[in-house]
């Protein structure tokens, strides 16, 4: 076996070995990931950076100030998330079907409402 | 001795009145908030963006109660906030560490802070008109409290100008500080009536520490009572200029103590002021009612951050900025300056609304800014070329008509146009302004202010039309400016697809405009423009290999083969081909351009895509209004509805009621560098939901509208635990002097389900004004819709005696998506009617799953067709995913590609190496 031959054949057999190392604490760096189970006590919200803060700046621990760590406060009434605020969908009078509705006085009441008319047989023939 | 003794007692009891009258004034009477259903309240986030804006003056700051203050051009401080000491202690307590909710109205945002011996609610609004900001402390404590208010004074103006010589001190009579620059062109005051001095400012100089003062609160004392804090500011008045720009001069300190004054012994008087102008804005214009509740609070939270970009600069005038961001150490206030290309996309915002007077003041101001020959940007030398050409033969003069890209509100203390290069450096602004200018005139029906404006319209046109070095029709980027992209590698193009479908948009609404005003050359002119530009849009970038169109082409007609929504513009404005208008949003649908958080600017599959590189990948709810509003008109309304939704989501999710600049393209987070307050993102979603989701289109002039309405199969509200079949109230719809009301029903099925497979719509109507209206009501159904019993509910139909027959007519479009069964009602002053027929397959609209942060995971709805009892349901999931779909089918229905139980699709993506996302198509063979 050539002299030179040997000599690439260690080296990259170092070299190998070294890659091989290297590879291995690459991966023992991180685990697989796995899933966290779904808990129904799970409590949510947007972070607060200082609740709960041991040292306030006087010296006292600051409240906890949801007060409110039971089950039946999952959380805050005031997140976004919980569709509670802001306009009403709809509000629409509650009508029975399109038909009746129309044939009844439910719908001139309702148009009655928008436009304030003065009578029916006004505009109708 | 006697008379010496009477004299000291009166002197002393004088004092004593004096002093006390002093301390009652120090506080004002509190007053009641109004409650407001526009409200949006939650924990206060430290260092999330909050603003207020009024005309002359904005507040910008973090949810801590941190802000920097602007009376434009001028931001005399930054960093005011609130500590807080109690009893004797001299440790401060921080308010942005105690921050606890933060509510936030049109009119006034609420900052509630807490602590274990005191609340303070901190109200912040800017009054309508006057140079200011008006802060109202509602203190509760038990023990005594100093409140210690503090500031750096800048007192420099916006970007790029820039002053010297700044100063500031206590005044005693005012109980605030100074702040003003040695040649006084603008004054300040920040104080309170209840303040005492606690900083001594060195003279002639800023100190390096903030400015602080401090108010004192016994237990109790404050009761009923509100602490003011002003921050009052003295600029010249325009109104006494005319059509003259106001020079900088000299301001009295007596008016800024007037103002200063004025502003906290009038404060509810401002309030109230403040909360009828909000609510003046959400009655007097259009309103919209849907069963979706976000969508509802995002729509009126649009007209206000659409409305607060108009803003009063006391040397330039009215008009709109681009939007609002915290500028910090910097100078530059969000993009709160000038813009015409903003100003022009907005405004057709503004007009879907009904906000007409806000979009003509807009155009209007930038009409005075349309370059001429020696205007604005000077001839300073004879030597000086503004000539097009240096060849003598050729003395046209340069760039005459070009509308102007950007204008800094601090022209006047800075040579903006003659020292600055950005005045006129993009090309697709000029053609946007004649786009506006016609959907202005069409939504209004204000003919009259084009006329006035025509000669502007037609030298802008002509400006256009001298960009075509090719003659092919098309304008060219070569020597006209920038187009979509601001840098990088697609930005030395020939043209792009972008400019030359607002170009030849410009071009068809030249030939509308001309015939309004009656010339005809013109006319003529416009028409034969259109027919050789529009072709070429085909000829230059449509992609048959690719199936979509390209971004641009080189001047020898290589083509860019990126994939990139631009081509959202032409769609949108109808102005390509349909059948591959239709092939080519089926490629963007895909989620290598579409995100749960709204549209990339490229694909991620492109080799220079960048999540975070603002021009090349990064998420653009700007981008999105385009290509969301085309995927409706071409009837994809479940991918449509998708995208709106997503950029919906971020009316509420960083600052509360407006919508970020731009976001990165692989999380769902906005870009550092990107400013929170963007009107062309609130644009962004108000677009595509009237002019799409809505399908609404007014034409003033000859007194119709069309409402075609793209509406989720499954939308229905809820009352007393009963569904509700009411789709879509619009209110206040204004038609030229005409104000209507429609209503828009799903008639229900007989067995009462929501994704009824037999139905239909009503649609009822009722209108103010004189004469009558014709509106074409055309709402979308699904692909394979029974055409066979579409008629009118003749039973129900009410008739006045000058209304007209409604008539009926179904059309499919090209995309073969929907189908549509129109009815036109002409009417005088109530119409109602109803129209049956048979729906093929409901399908209801995927869930939209995402939160900050969040990696694109929610299925994609690529298509829906349906083609002899057979309808295809393409969609792109991510792999190892499963997800569920709404849809209504007969026990007779076979499915393949998906599992189907209880009125759900089950769509499984199988496992892969790594997470991607994998089209799969859906088939569902009906009985």
């Amino acid at each position: 076996m050539p002299k030179s031959f040997t000599k690439k054949f260690l080296l990259m057999i170092c070299l190998f070995t070294i890659g091989l190392a290297q590879a291995q604490k690459q991966t023992e760096k991180l685990i697989p990931a796995f899933s966290l189970n779904p808990n129904d006590l799970e409590l949510s919200r947007l972070a607060q950076p200082t609740q709960y803060k041991a040292n306030s700046p006087c010296g006292s621990s600051l409240n906890f100030r949801e007060g409110r760590n039971g089950y039946a406060s999952a959380s805050p009434s005031l997140s976004l998330r919980e569709g509670e605020r802001g306009l009403p969908a709809v509000e629409p009078e509650a009508h029975p079907p399109l038909a009746d509705f129309l044939a009844g006085d439910e719908f001139q009441r309702v148009f009655d409402s928008i436009l304030d008319l003065h009578s029916p047989s006004d505009y109708y023939v | 001795m006697s008379k010496s003794i009477c004299v000291t007692l009166l002197l002393i009891a004088g004092i004593c009145f004096a002093q006390e009258k002093k301390s009652s004034e120090k506080f004002i009477l509190a007053f009641e908030l109004k409650p407001n259903d526009l409200e949006l309240s939650r924990l206060a986030q430290p260092t999330q963006y909050f603003d207020k804006i009024g005309r002359r003056a904005g507040l910008m700051g973090y949810e801590s109660g941190q802000f920097e203050m602007w009376v434009w051009p001028w931001k005399p401080l930054r960093n005011f906030e609130l500590q807080f000491l109690l009893g004797t202690s001299t440790q401060p307590i921080l308010a942005k560490d105690i921050v606890h909710t933060i509510s936030v109205t049109p009119e006034v945002t609420t900052l509630t802070f807490t602590y274990e011996a005191f609340t303070v609610k901190e109200h912040i609004f800017i009054p309508r008109n006057e140079p200011g900001a008006i802060l109202l402390l509602d203190v509760h404590t038990t023990t005594p409290l100093a409140i210690i208010p503090g500031f750096i004074p800048v007192m420099q103006p916006m970007w790029p100008a820039g002053v010297g010589g700044q100063f500031s001190y206590w005044d005693d009579d005012v109980n605030g500080y100074v702040i003003s620059e040695g040649q006084w062109r603008a004054e300040f005051i920040c104080g309170s009536p209840a303040g005492q001095q606690m900083a001594a400012p060195p003279a002639h100089m800023f100190a390096d520490n903030p400015l602080q003062f401090r108010i004192d609160v016994k237990p109790g004392e404050t009761d009923g009572k509100f602490i003011p804090i002003v921050i009052a500011g003295a600029v010249p008045d325009t109104s006494t200029c005319g059509e003259q720009l106001c020079p900088w001069q000299k301001m009295k300190f007596d008016s800024v103590k007037a103002t200063y004054s004025r502003l906290w012994k009038n404060a509810e008087k401002y309030y109230n002021e403040c909360y009828n102008y909000y609510q003046n804005l959400r009655n007097s214009t259009m309103q919209v009612i849907t069963p979706d509740k976000e969508m509802n609070l995002a729509y009126e939270w649009g007209k206000v951050a659409l409305d607060n970009l108009m803003i009063v600069n006391p040397r330039l005038g009215y008009g709109m900025v681009a939007g609002f961001g915290f500028s910090g150490g910097g100078a530059r206030p969000g993009f709160g300056w000038f813009f015409g290309g903003d100003a022009f996309i907005n405004s057709m915002a503004m007009n879907s609304v009904g906000m007409f007077q806000q979009s003509r003041d807009a155009l209007a101001f930038t009409q005075k800014w349309q370059r001429q020959e020696n205007f604005p940007i000077r001839k300073k030398n004879p030597s000086d070329l503004l000539y097009e050409s240096t060849d003598s033969s050729s003395r046209r003069p340069k760039d005459v008509g070009k509308m102007a890209h950007e204008l800094s509100q601090s022209d006047g203390l800075c040579d903006w146009w003659n020292d600055y290069h950005y005045g006129y450096n993009h090309a697709d602004t000029t053609p946007w302004y004649i786009v506006a200018m016609a959907d202005y005139v069409r939504t209004s029906g204000d003919v009259e202010f084009l006329k006035q404006s025509w000669k502007s319209v037609k030298q802008a046109y002509d400006w256009c039309l001298s960009k075509d070095s090719d003659n092919d029709g098309l304008m060219d980027l070569k020597g006209a400016g920038l187009g979509a992209l601001e840098f990088g590698k697609l930005v030395g193009i020939y043209a792009d697809v972008y400019t030359c479908g607002v170009w030849v948009q410009a071009i068809k609404e030249m030939k509308y405009m001309a015939e309004l005003v009656g010339d005809s050359t013109q006319a003529r002119q416009a028409d034969g423009q259109f027919k050789k530009a529009q072709p070429q849009l085909e000829k230059k970038f449509w992609m048959e290999k690719e199936g979509f169109y390209s971004y641009g082409a080189t001047e020898k007609g290589e083509q860019v083969h990126e994939k990139t929504p631009w081509s959202g513009v032409a769609m949108m404005f109808g102005l390509l081909d349909e059948e591959r208008t239709a092939k080519s949003i089926e490629a963007f649908n895909s989620a290598d351009l579409c995100t749960d958080w709204g549209v990339r600017s490229l694909s991620n599959k492109s080799p220079l895509f960048e999540p975070t590189n603002y021009n090349y990948g990064a998420v653009w709810p700007f981008i999105s209004s385009f290509f969301n509003t085309a995927q409706f008109k071409h009837h994809y309304s479940l991918s449509g509805y998708q995208i709106l939704q997503s950029n919906i989501k971020h009316v509420f999710d960083h600052a509360l009621g407006v919508v970020p600049e731009v976001f990165s393209g692989e999380l769902n987070e906005k870009l550092g560098e990107a400013y929170h307050h963007q009107g062309f993102s609130t644009t962004g979603y108000m677009l595509p939901l009237v002019g799409g989701l809505l399908g609404l289109k007014v034409d003033a002039l000859n007194k119709a509208a069309t409402l075609s309405p793209h509406l989720p199969s499954d939308w229905y509200s809820v009352q007393n635990g009963q569904p509700i079949y009411r789709l879509i109230e619009v209110r206040n719809l204004i038609i030229g002097i005409d104000t209507v009301q429609l209503i828009l029903q799903r008639i229900a099925s007989s067995n009462g389900a929501l994704l009824a497979s037999e139905g239909g719509f009503s649609i009822s109507g009722s209108k103010r004004g004189p004469g009558k209206i014709r509106i074409l009501c055309s709402p979308a159904s699904e692909p394979g819709t029974d055409i066979h019993s579409l008629n009118v509910n003749r039973d129900n139909l009410y008739l006045q005696r000058q209304d007209k027959e409604p008539s009926l007519s179904v059309s499919t479009p090209t995309s073969g998506q929907d189908r549509h069964c129109s009815v036109t009602l002409e009417f005088a002053r109530i119409v109602d009617a109803g129209v049956k027929y048979r729906n093929a397959v409901p399908i209801g609209s995927p869930l939209l799953e995402t939160s900050l942060g969040d990696k694109d995971r929610s299925l994609k709805i690529v298509s829906v067709r349906s083609d002899n009892n057979k309808m295809y349901l393409t969609v792109e999931g991510l792999s190892n995913h499963s997800y569920e779909l709404s849809i209504s089918l007969d026990s007779a229905a076979r499915v393949s590609g998906a599992q189907y139980e209880k009125g759900k699709l089950r769509i499984i993506f199988e496992d892969k190496p790594k997470p991607e996302f994998i089209r799969k198509e859906i088939v569902i063979q009906l009985k």
